[in-house]
C-alpha cells in the first residue's frame, strides 16, 4: 500500500516524500471542496520538484452548465503535465474524459457512493482505473470490493472525515439571520458533547467530524487484502502533526510497528469510524435484533 | 398546443397510491420492501406492486418504483430476482441511483423505463448526456437548479427531465450528506435517513443554536413555466405524508397545470390553490432554487419548524344518493355550526355549514370528538367514496 497525503499546502512535500509519502493529492482552485487547493502552475512546480511522486488532483464539486467549457478547458490543460490521475465526483467529467481519451486516469471519488464492488467494476468498464472508497462501510466491506474488483482502491487512514456538502451558504446565512457578518473562518459546531467542523467557500458548505478518524489499526489488514494507496488528509490539520503522521503510517506498513500505532493514537485518539461499525438502516428491524 | 405534463405524486401504500390517482396525480412512485430510501415507511409488497400496477393501468396511469439506494456489497445479491419480480408485476419504471443496475434493467427489461434518481444530484448537460448514452430515459434533476439551468438542460439533452416542485427539502446535496450515519449510526444513503439537518447545534462564541433545516418547496407559482420550458414531470415529495396531504397537494397541482394547458390560470386561480396548499402544509414553504440563489430566507434559525394540522376532519367511505347521507369517519374535531367544505377527487366543491350531524346509528349528536369515529352528515350532491371533509378554506 503506498502512502497518499492530502497536504494542506505545497509547502514541505519533500520532507513528506522523506518519509514514505509515495503520492500526493491536490485540489484545484475552483473545482474542488473540501480540498487545500492549488493553482495549474503550482501543480507544474510540484511536479518538477518531486518527478518520482505520483501526483493527483481531485476535481471533487458539483459541476453547473456554467462551468462546463472552463471545466474541459481545465482538463484539456492538465492533460498537459504528467500528473497520475484525476479525482472527480461529477460525471461531466468522465463524459469530457471519454470525448478527449485523455492520457491520466481517472479515479472515482463519489465520496459516499464508493460502496459495493458491482459499482467499481461498472465504472472501471467505463475506463475508470481508480476508486476511492467511501469512508462509511466497513473493512470488511473494503477487503470484500478488493477480492472482486480490478479497480485499485484508496482508501482514507487518517483525517477529518467529511459528512455532508451542501450548495447552501450555511454560515452565511446563520450570521445574515442574526444581521451579523460571517468572517469566512471555519466554525466548531458542537451537539451531545459531539464536535464538528464547518467550513464555508463560494461553492457552499462542508461538515467534517471533529474527530481525526485513525484507522491505522486496520492498515496491516487493508495492506494484506492489497488495497493500493492509503490516504493521510492533512486538511485541518497542522504541518507537524501531519509530518508526523506520515512518518508513524509509513513505519506501520514497513515494520509492522505497534508503538508507532500506539503513538498515532497518543497524537489523534483512537476514533476508528466505520472501520468496523456497520451502519444500519431499516430501524424497527434491527432495533429487534438488538 | 402545449405538451403535457406528468404530475407525479407519492404513495406510501395502497389506499393512498389509489387516493392520489384519483384526486389527479398521472403516475405514482412507491418504494418497495427492499432498495428504497424510505426504509422504514410501509411500503409495498410483490402482490401490492402488483395491484397497484393494476389500479393505474386501468386508468391509464403509471406506477414507479424506487430502487434507489446507494448498494452496499451485501445489498447486491438478490437484486435481480427483486427487478424481475418487479418488472414482471407490470412496473412501469425503475428510478434508480447505483448504475450498474440501469444495464441489467436495460438488457433484461428493455420496455421497463430507467429513471436517474435525485440521489445523483445531476446538474449539468455533460452529466445528463453521460447517463442518456447509458440508456436512462429519465433524469430526476437535483433540487439546487434554477429555472434557467434546467431549460438548457432540456434544450440541449432533448432527455425527459422531471422536476420536485412540492414537499421537504434536502440542506445538502442529495447523495453527499452522511450526517445521520455519523451521529445517529443510520445510513441515510441506504433509506435510513434521521434528519439531522433538523438538530440544533451550539456554535462557538455564539448565543444562538445554529440550526440548518430548510423550508419546504413550494413552486406552485413555476407551474406554468416549468410547463412551458417541456419539463416532462411534476413530482411531489412525500412517501410518508398522509391521504388528506396528497389529495390536497395532487388536486391544487392538477388544477393549476389543467388551468394553464387550456390558457385559463389567472392570478385569482393560483392564489386560491396556494391557500389551499398553504392549509395543508406544516412548515413554511419557498421556491429556493427555482427562482434564486437559496438564502437565509430560505431556512429556519429559531422557533418552532413544524405545526400540526387539524384541517382534515373526515374521510368519506359512503354516500347513500337516495337518502342523501354521506358517512365519514373522523379525523379530527368538528362541530354543528362549523363551515365546512366536502372536495371530491374530481376537484368539486361542496360547502355548508354542519346544522344536523348523526352518529353512526343515525342518533343526532352535536360534537364529532374521537377520531375514528362514524360520522353521518346531511349533503346534496354527488359525492363519491374518498371524497374528504376539511375547514372552509376562507
Amino acid at each position: 500500500m503506498k502512502i497518499a497525503v492530502v497536504p494542506s499546502s505545497i509547502e514541505n512535500l519533500d520532507r513528506y516524500t522523506k518519509i514514505g509519502a509515495k503520492a500526493f493529492i491536490f485540489g484545484l482552485e475552483n473545482f474542488s471542496i473540501n480540498y487545500p487547493v492549488v493553482t495549474i502552475s503550482e501543480i507544474k512546480k510540484v511536479i518538477e520538484e518531486n518527478p518520482n511522486t505520483e501526483i493527483f488532483i481531485s476535481m471533487n464539486k458539483t459541476i453547473f452548465n456554467s462551468e462546463l467549457s472552463s471545466l474541459e478547458k481545465i482538463l484539456l490543460e492538465l492533460n498537459t503535465i504528467p500528473i497520475k490521475g484525476v479525482l472527480f465526483y461529477d460525471l461531466s467529467i468522465l463524459s469530457i474524459y471519454h470525448k478527449h481519451k485523455f492520457n491520466y486516469d481517472l479515479v472515482w471519488h463519489q465520496t459516499h457512493m464508493v460502496t459495493n464492488y458491482n459499482t467499481c467494476n461498472y465504472y472501471y468498464d467505463k475506463g475508470v482505473k481508480y476508486g476511492v472508497l467511501a469512508s462509511e462501510i466497513t473493512k470488511d466491506e473494503m477487503i470484500e470490493i478488493k477480492k472482486h474488483t480490478k479497480m485499485k482502491l484508496f482508501t482514507y487512514v487518517i483525517g477529518h472525515s467529511i459528512m455532508a456538502h451542501s450548495k447552501r451558504k450555511l454560515l452565511t446565512n446563520y450570521y445574515e439571520s442574526m444581521n451579523q457578518d460571517y468572517d469566512h473562518t471555519p466554525k466548531i459546531i458542537e451537539e451531545k458533547d459531539k464536535r464538528y467542523i464547518i467550513t464555508e467557500t463560494k461553492d457552499g458548505t462542508c461538515i467534517l467530524e471533529g474527530n481525526i478518524m485513525n484507522g491505522t489499526s486496520y492498515l496491516q489488514e487493508l495492506n494484506d487484502a492489497g488495497l493500493d494507496y492509503g490516504i493521510i488528509d492533512g486538511n485541518h490539520i497542522s504541518d507537524i502533526l501531519l509530518e508526523k503522521l506520515i512518518s508513524l503510517v509509513n513505519d506501520i506498513l514497513e515494520k509492522n510497528s505497534t508503538s508507532s500505532m500506539q503513538e498515532i493514537i497518543h497524537f489523534i485518539g483512537n476514533d476508528t469510524g466505520f472501520f468496523n461499525k456497520k451502519t444500519i438502516f431499516k430501524v424497527k428491524k434491527d432495533e429487534k435484533k438488538d | 398546443m402545449k405538451k403535457k405534463i406528468e404530475l407525479l405524486s407519492p404513495a406510501g401504500d395502497l389506499e393512498r397510491l389509489k387516493v392520489t390517482l384519483l384526486y389527479g396525480a398521472d403516475a405514482v412512485y412507491i418504494g418497495g420492501q427492499d432498495y428504497s430510501l424510505r426504509a422504514n415507511a410501509n411500503n409495498f409488497s410483490i402482490e401490492e406492486i402488483k395491484e397497484a400496477c393494476t389500479f393505474a393501468h386501468k386508468l391509464n396511469k403509471k406506477v414507479y418504483l424506487t430502487l434507489n439506494i446507494v448498494f452496499h456489497n451485501e445489498d447486491i445479491s438478490g437484486v435481480n430476482d427483486y427487478i424481475r419480480d418487479v418488472a414482471n408485476a407490470g412496473i412501469d419504471a425503475f428510478i434508480v441511483s447505483d448504475p450498474f443496475i440501469i444495464r441489467y434493467i436495460k438488457t433484461n427489461f428493455p420496455k421497463v423505463e430507467v429513471h436517474l434518481s435525485t440521489q445523483n444530484s445531476t446538474t449539468n448537460i455533460e452529466a445528463v448526456n453521460f447517463f442518456k448514452s447509458e440508456g436512462v430515459d429519465r433524469v430526476v434533476l437535483a433540487r439546487e437548479l434554477s429555472i434557467c439551468e434546467i431549460k438548457d438542460i432540456i434544450d440541449k439533452t432533448g432527455i425527459d427531465v422531471e422536476i420536485f416542485i412540492h414537499g421537504a427539502m434536502c440542506t445538502f446535496y442529495s447523495g453527499r450528506c452522511t450526517l445521520s450515519n455519523y451521529l445517529t449510526n443510520r445510513d441515510s444513503n441506504r433509506g435510513g435517513c434521521s434528519q439531522v439537518c433538523r438538530f440544533a447545534f451550539t456554535i462557538e462564541n455564539n448565543d444562538q443554536k445554529f440550526t440548518m433545516a430548510t423550508k419546504d418547496l413550494n413552486a406552485s407559482r413555476y407551474i406554468s413555466t416549468l410547463m412551458d420550458i417541456g419539463v416532462t414531470s411534476l413530482k411531489v415529495e412525500g412517501r410518508m405524508r398522509s391521504l388528506y396531504y396528497l389529495a390536497t397537494v395532487i388536486g391544487c397541482y392538477r388544477r393549476i397545470i389543467d388551468l394553464h394547458y387550456h390558457n385559463k390560470l389567472t392570478e385569482e386561480e393560483l392564489i386560491k390553490e396556494e391557500k389551499i396548499l398553504s392549509r395543508v402544509a406544516n412548515r413554511e414553504t419557498s421556491a429556493h432554487y427555482l427562482y434564486h440563489e437559496a438564502d437565509f430566507t430560505d431556512q429556519y434559525y429559531t422557533g418552532r419548524q413544524e405545526v400540526s394540522n387539524q384541517d382534515f376532519l373526515g374521510l368519506v367511505t359512503s354516500y347513500d344518493e337516495t337518502k342523501k347521507i354521506v358517512t365519514l369517519v373522523e379525523r379530527n374535531y368538528f362541530e354543528v355550526g362549523d363551515e365546512v367544505e366536502l372536495f371530491t377527487p374530481s376537484g368539486k366543491v361542496y360547502s355548508f355549514t354542519i346544522d344536523t350531524m348523526y352518529d353512526e346509528d343515525m342518533n343526532r349528536i352535536s360534537v364529532a370528538r374521537h377520531p375514528e369515529e362514524i360520522i353521518k352528515l346531511q349533503v346534496d350532491g354527488e359525492i363519491p367514496i374518498y371524497s374528504m371533509l376539511r375547514k372552509r378554506v376562507k
